[in-house]
């Protein structure tokens, strides 16, 4: 979208939230919508059924965004075409504005048979990983004649070996094939914080401002017109660390992000993810609200 | 395709899936997945098996979810796929698991209605149903739900999901009902029944060994002036007028197409 027609949306319309089977009815029949909604593409792979009704129902009032955990396209033994033509099959039915994943792999080798771990799980950040990543990237965008937008993962293991940072990687991803890049900031600060603790223990206070600038540098790396999309979501804190969990409002220190990386990179469509112990849709909304508010504070 | 990303890859993979490498609660790294893992599997087949889930309880069914993730780990990125081999596997648990016997044949039974339930939409086409006394029936074919399949179980598992709504939660058990599966069950009673989605709603009923062959030979048929044909040998007392009244309101039946679109 051009500048002067980004400067004509409003704040709202950029804020999208993950839409979950206990709020399919609510929105359906009529409470308040965010700018869009964003559901997890393999729900509703299959030739039919409930789910896949509900969606293309609700894709005749709102805008859809598929983001996938099932892909795997860091994987050593390549995509599962299976799960390409579902979500083909599923892209061309919904015909969704963005369509996302991660970069992670799922699947492997597992006593001679080809199993998929249904997590993501952190690739090594080389250059055997980044070849390997972007033409999975490519087949896939090839496949579905649309860019993909890949998502940075919260890890909690990471690989010895390494010829670029994470950030390096991802930027370097997105300009060999033309991706755009997801950018989870709870994923980044997840990540910080519970790199400090190993490193540190957790005796040691945190020096909230100091991760936080560990954060602005990793965002300050990724060039504004690599970001397609950004999330923000809340974790858990099980006291030694901190778990990627979906099950809370945003933190503070997630919207200190949020609000540097659009005073930075302008307006961005983001999504409020909030995946176990739903709450009611009106608390999602407020969330929603809370990051247009942002939004319209901070975005040059 | 270097061997050493495909190892490092496939190393991960197997220490997610060794019990060996478990470490206390609290500690992240591999364990953060590995509970992640759990919890995965316990949602995927309470999901899949719901009326299984009600007969064995939460914390046998959290059991079951850990063991046969462990020992049947998924093959596809869509978790809805995974559970496929859990018939079988409970089938293989030893007496030591003190489960029923007839909990492998309930959960295939309810395999059938989990696949129903992301089968191919149909609507009813109940205009196309005056064909039948205007056409010739060797031209004919009657239209069935995607997925409609029949099925026969050594033990009165259909009586347990019936009892139980199919699972589908919007009907609470009665005493009654589970009395009476209860007791069909003890008798070792063999069951048949028909499985087919009618609108967005997976449906199962029992039929008798006529009706059995009836949808078989629909199924197997060229036409539905063969299947007739068929019948009318096999087993001439089914009185098709009814069978079709009952089977268009159930959407066992969704009208009637040429015997060549198959």
């Amino acid at each position: 979208m051009s500048e002067p027609l980004q400067a004509l949306r409003s704040p709202e319309s950029w804020v999208g939230l993950g839409w979950r089977q206990p709020h399919y009815a609510e929105l359906l029949q009529g409470a308040p919508a965010p700018g869009f909604l964003e559901v997890h593409s393999e729900n509703f792979f299959g030739a039919g059924g409930a789910a896949l009704g509900v969606l293309m129902q609700a894709r005749e009032q709102h805008p859809i965004s598929l983001h996938g955990v099932g892909l795997s396209l860091g994987s050593a033994v390549g995509l599962d075409p299976w799960h390409l033509d579902q979500l083909a099959e599923l892209v061309a039915r919904v015909d969704p504005v963005r369509v996302s994943d991660h970069a992670s792999f799922s699947r492997g080798a597992l006593r001679g048979q080809t199993v998929h771990a249904a997590d993501l799980l952190p690739v090594p950040w080389t250059t055997e990983s980044l070849n390997l990543m972007a033409s999975h990237v490519q087949q896939v965008q090839d496949r579905l004649r649309r860019p993909l937008a890949v998502e940075n993962l919260s890890a909690y293991l990471s690989w010895a070996d390494h010829d670029f940072s994470e950030v390096q990687f991802l930027v370097e991803l997105a300009r060999r094939t033309g991706c755009g890049l997801l950018v989870d900031l709870n994923n980044l600060h997840v990540n910080a914080r519970n790199a400090w603790r190993r490193q540190h223990g957790t005796q040691v206070p945190e020096p909230v401002e100091g991760l936080l600038e560990v954060s602005r540098a990793w965002l300050e790396a990724v060039p504004p017109e690599c970001v397609a999309e950004i999330h923000l979501a809340g974790h858990a804190d099980t006291g030694e660390w901190l778990i990627d969990d979906h099950g809370s409002p945003t933190s503070e220190p997630v919207w200190a992000l949020y609000r540097h990386a659009v005073s930075r990179w302008g307006p961005r469509p983001t999504l409020i993810e909030w995946d176990t112990d739903l709450p009611p849709w009106a608390v999602l909304m407020d969330q929603a609200r809370q990051a247009a508010g942002a939004l319209a504070e901070c975005a040059p | 395709m270097s061997k050493t990303l495909l190892e490092q890859q496939a190393a991960l993979l197997a220490a997610l899936w060794s019990p060996a490498t478990a470490v206390p609660l609290g500690e992240a790294g591999l364990p953060a997945y590995q509970r992640n893992a759990r919890a995965v599997a316990e949602r995927a087949l309470a999901a899949a098996y719901p009326v299984l889930r009600q007969c064995v309880g939460e914390v046998t069914l959290a059991a079951l979810a850990r063991d046969h993730w462990l020992d049947c780990p998924p093959l596809r990125g869509d978790l809805a796929y995974w559970g496929a081999d859990l018939p079988d596997w409970l089938g293989r648990l030893g007496p030591e698991h003190e489960l029923p016997t007839w909990l492998p044949e309930l959960a295939r039974a309810e395999w059938v209605l989990h696949q129903l339930a992301t089968a191919a939409d149909a609507l009813p086409e109940p205009g196309t149903l005056a064909r039948l006394v205007q056409e010739d029936p060797d031209q004919l074919r009657l239209a069935l739900p995607a997925g409609t399949q029949v099925l026969v179980f050594e033990t009165a598992v259909v009586s347990v999901l019936l009892a139980h709504g199919l699972g589908d939660g919007s009907v609470e058990p009665t005493a009654e009902a589970l009395q009476a599966a209860g007791q069909r069950l003890q008798a070792g009673e063999p069951e048949r029944a028909v499985f087919w989605r009618q609108g967005w709603r997976p449906r199962a009923r029992l039929i008798n060994a006529a009706e059995a062959a009836w949808l078989h030979a629909l199924h197997t048929q060229p036409s539905l002036g063969a299947a007739m044909h068929w019948l009318e040998a096999q087993h001439p007392d089914l009185d098709l007028g009814t069978w079709l009244q009952e089977a268009v309101a159930q959407g066992l039946v969704l009208g009637v197409r040429d015997a060549m679109a198959h």
